[in-house]
């Protein structure tokens, strides 16, 4: 692997994967504790190096010059409330409650980020938010698209996300949180 | 149609993410916010891939 001391963000090559036509390396994607605690491992292990398990998604891989050196996956989704938690909002109200404020929310989802380990300290991820926020502007010409969201840890949230890229948190007390931000 | 149009998932949040989040995309957006967006386009034109007009 090519060790770098300056970051060239041109050097980044964001490409849709496709199973038949990229031949990608074992990464390691684990937290340098060896941790994976989103996953990341198993989702590159089992939907992108071998494919053992199908997806919907849309993938991208991405290189840095010619080496590999990480992946993003993104669909959108709808955000809802729990149907509990709508039962108990409901008891509460009066006839015709502020149903508005509840209609789905449509974002477009990163579901899985994994960038090497040997990667990690050259704000790769702030390249990945740019591009799919990017994209989900350039996607949304009906403006039915609110936010781009992922979860991730509070730990990762409180230090990186929010500081330096401005992503608004969910305020749950377990270790994952959904990050997100606005496109439009 | 894009091919992400044609995927659709559901995230069932709690009462108060859902809040949050609705009360969020309520206000007004910030220069700070515009100026990450308008880098954002123009990053996704430089790097997208040609295949990406497919998505």
């Amino acid at each position: 692997m090519t060790q770098t001391t300056q970051f060239d963000p041109n050097g980044l090559k964001f490409n849709i994967f496709n199973p038949k036509k990229h031949q990608l390396p074992n990464i390691d994607f684990t937290q340098t504790n060896g941790q994976d605690p989103l996953s990341v491992q198993e989702y590159y292990d089992n939907c992108i190096l071998n494919g053992r398990s199908e997806t919907n998604e849309v993938k991208y891989v991405i290189k840095y010059f010619e080496n590999w050196i990480g992946f993003f996956s993104i669909d959108l989704t709808r955000l809802h409330i729990k149907q509990s938690e709508m039962s108990h909002q409901h008891e509460g109200e009066g006839e015709g409650g502020d149903r508005l404020l509840q209609l789905p929310i449509s974002a477009l989802l990163i579901r899985k980020i994994g960038i090497d380990q040997h990667y990690r300290c050259y704000g790769i991820g702030k390249y990945i938010m740019l591009f799919c926020m990017g994209l989900a502007q350039t996607i949304n010409k009906d403006k039915q698209i609110k936010l781009v969201i992922f979860k991730t840890t509070k730990s990762l949230a409180e230090k990186i996300y929010f500081p330096k890229y401005q992503f608004n948190f969910t305020g749950t007390s377990g270790k994952l949180v959904w990050a997100f931000k606005r496109i439009c | 149609m894009s091919k992400l149009f044609t995927l659709h998932s559901d995230i069932f949040l709690e009462c108060a993410e859902y809040h949050q989040i609705s009360e969020y995309l309520g206000g007004e957006i910030n220069p700070e916010e515009q100026k990450f967006l308008t880098k954002a386009i123009a990053f996704y034109e430089k790097h997208k891939h040609d295949s990406d007009d497919s998505i």
